[in-house]
């Protein structure tokens, strides 16, 4: 199957300040999670099986954590700072259970800008539609600059 | 040669490459520590613009020939 790109503009390094953000919401469906299961291979009864789920006290299945990590490795990779950046780290902590049928927003904002290392500081955030923070973290990004280093 | 920076670099790269034993001296290179490769340049980098409240630009980087060098540039900076 043919992928699509994306056609944002591309961010420089040069053009990357603290501050700059980027979010999407998103109301994560069953057949996202499933489709995730499957490529993940994480079959965990909290995840496919709603029964489960339930009797270990969720009103739904539970949706991976790993699953808001690629979401927001697309916003980093897509949008900020988009196709010129190459993650380097990402530390995640999962604050509340996201739940399949739940409204989230991810976003990532440009903390700090590392002139030194063409590199930025991402803050991560995830929120539910109540702007509750169910997952937080930070990443750093290697940015390739509109002109070579030095 | 600034002793204080140079333990403070040393303390640095034993945490950064989680190795107590770690020897760093004056005449250390990139050659000498097997896993110094670019992604630990820039951990490296950021650790020390930390430790020592300062910002470098590229250029003090890539000019750089050792450990030594990097505590006369820290020194340089911090005065």
């Amino acid at each position: 199957m043919k992928q699509k790109v994306a056609k944002k503009p591309n961010i420089f390094f040069e053009n990357l300040e603290q501050g700059q953000s980027a979010f999407f919401t998103e109301t994560i469906s069953a057949i996202s999670i499933d489709k995730f299961a499957e490529i993940s291979g994480d079959v965990s009864a909290i995840h496919v099986d709603e029964q489960a789920a339930m009797l270990r006290g969720f009103s739904a299945r539970v949706v991976h954590g790993a699953y808001l990590n690629a979401k927001l490795s697309r916003l980093i990779g897509t949008e900020m700072p988009g196709h010129n950046s190459l993650l380097l780290n990402l530390a995640l902590s999962f604050k509340v259970p996201v739940l399949v049928g739940d409204e989230v927003t991810f976003r990532v904002d440009v903390a700090e800008v590392h002139e030194s290392v063409g590199c930025a500081s991402l803050k991560l955030t995830v929120l539910n539609a109540k702007h509750k923070t169910v997952c937080e973290g930070k990443a750093l990004v290697k940015v390739e600059r509109s002109a070579p280093d030095g | 040669m600034n002793y204080e920076i140079l333990d403070r670099i040393k303390k640095i790269f034993q945490i950064y490459f989680d190795e107590e034993s770690l020897e760093v001296r004056a005449e250390t290179t990139a050659h000498d520590i097997e896993e110094w490769d670019s992604l630990a340049q820039i951990g490296l980098v950021l650790s020390m613009e930390k430790e020592f409240n300062l910002r470098f630009v590229p250029a003090d980087i890539e000019r750089l020939k050792n450990i030594g060098e990097m505590v006369e540039l820290i020194e340089t900076k911090s005065s």
